[in-house]
């Protein structure tokens, strides 16, 4: 991870890890608590809502960025 | 925690000026301040030493670290970590961003006048392995996220994305929750491995420990100052020297923070600097739900992935 304010991939340290995410029983009951604040911050404003639904062009996205890269 | 890692202020002199930025000055680092750093971490009982080279602009100076970097690199358990913008790579640069244990994060932001993505800065990153990009989202740049969002997917880089410590620049809450959502939205897209995203701090990586500073993190100033965190670098109060050693001297977590629902995931951000209650930490919340639920779709369904994302793990 690169980074100003964590330590990398080389560090061995004590968190939720990746597979605590998915399996541990606090975990679940943690995600299932932030899956229920974000229901409701979604519920309360519509512009989150829209957004979240929103899937954007990655065709015309690509093309913007070749013509970006292209540009010398 | 089993780790040390200086944040190394190589330099406060840079090629760039980012309206975000709080390094001032001139100073570079000099020998008897990496000889006695060294001598710090030669000494340390920790296993793994993750030296973080920064500034500044580090490139600018290379060849007064490059024989400290390769040195320390002789040792047990080093790893290190290149923070630079890449605009001023060197030849011997190239051969040192090969070696193993080196790796090499580079400031990308997109914005119209800074760190801007350009056919340039492309072609270099293709010559590094495995390179991390490094993104502060300001009012400059939130337009041109989702761009940047589908260079990192369609290569699979990882990437850091933050608001700057001061709040000076960020956009109002929802504005970035919009674009947040969007680079969630784009890298699916590319079937993107969202383990490799952060946000924040928030990261569904393995491994993360959150900010240390003060502790197992701390930084070096040019005249081998330690300091809690780099932003206070010529600021703030030292908390030791690399010719005394230094007294770890904790961040307190904020009580909100510990019994928030993401708290296990940001381990509350920057400690320093984020007031509490803050707008942003929705955003943080929209973007560890859509994360958590890719992560968990892609360990339920492996298969899933692309072939792409196959070949180059």
């Amino acid at each position: 991870m690169p980074s100003d304010c964590q330590c990398s991939n080389a560090c061995d340290c004590q968190t939720i890890v990746k597979t605590k995410v998915l399996n541990n029983k606090e975990a679940t009951r943690k995600i299932a608590r932030l899956e229920e604040e974000v229901a409701l911050l979604k519920y309360e404003n519509d512009r989150l809502k829209r957004a979240s639904k929103r899937r954007l062009p990655k065709k015309e996205l690509v093309n913007k960025l070749k013509k970006m890269l292209d540009e010398i | 925690m089993d780790f040390i890692s200086p944040w190394i202020h190589t330099t406060e002199k840079c090629n760039l000026k980012c309206h975000y930025c709080y390094v001032k000055g001139n100073a570079i680092m000099t020998k008897e301040v990496y000889n006695a750093l060294g001598k710090l971490l030669v000494e340390s009982p920790k296993s793994n030493k993750h030296l973080r080279f920064a500034g500044g602009e580090p490139l600018l100076v290379f060849d007064a670290w490059e024989w400290f970097a390769r040195d320390m690199l002789k040792h047990k358990g080093v790893t290190i970590e290149v923070l630079t913008n890449l605009r001023a790579p060197t030849p011997h640069f190239w051969r040192f961003a090969g070696l193993e244990n080196v790796n090499v994060s580079v400031s990308v932001d997109n914005g119209k006048t800074v760190k801007v993505l350009d056919h340039l800065l492309s072609e270099r990153l293709r010559m590094l392995r495995n390179p991390w990009l490094m993104t502060t989202v300001t009012n400059e740049n939130i337009n041109s996220l989702d761009v940047l969002a589908a260079f990192v997917g369609m290569n699979n880089h990882g990437w850091a994305i933050t608001t700057d410590y001061f709040e000076k620049t960020t956009p109002d809450w929802e504005t970035l929750a919009e674009a947040m959502l969007g680079v969630v939205s784009v890298l699916k897209e590319f079937n993107y491995d969202f383990t490799k995203v952060s946000f924040n701090n928030f990261s569904a990586k393995s491994g993360f420990s959150g900010c240390r500073a003060g502790n197992e993190m701390f930084s070096v100033g040019c005249d081998g100052t330690i300091y809690k965190c780099q932003t206070l670098i010529g600021n703030g109060k030292g908390i030791g020297s690399v010719f005394k050693g230094y007294k770890r001297t904790e961040c307190p977590i904020k009580p909100e923070c510990k019994v928030c629902s993401i708290y296990g995931l940001c381990k509350g951000w920057c400690q320093l600097y984020y007031k509490t209650p803050n707008p942003i930490c929705n955003v943080i919340k929209l973007f560890a739900s859509e994360v958590i639920k890719e992560v968990r779709a892609t360990h339920a369904h492996p298969s899933t992935k692309s072939k792409e994302m196959r070949h180059a793990e």
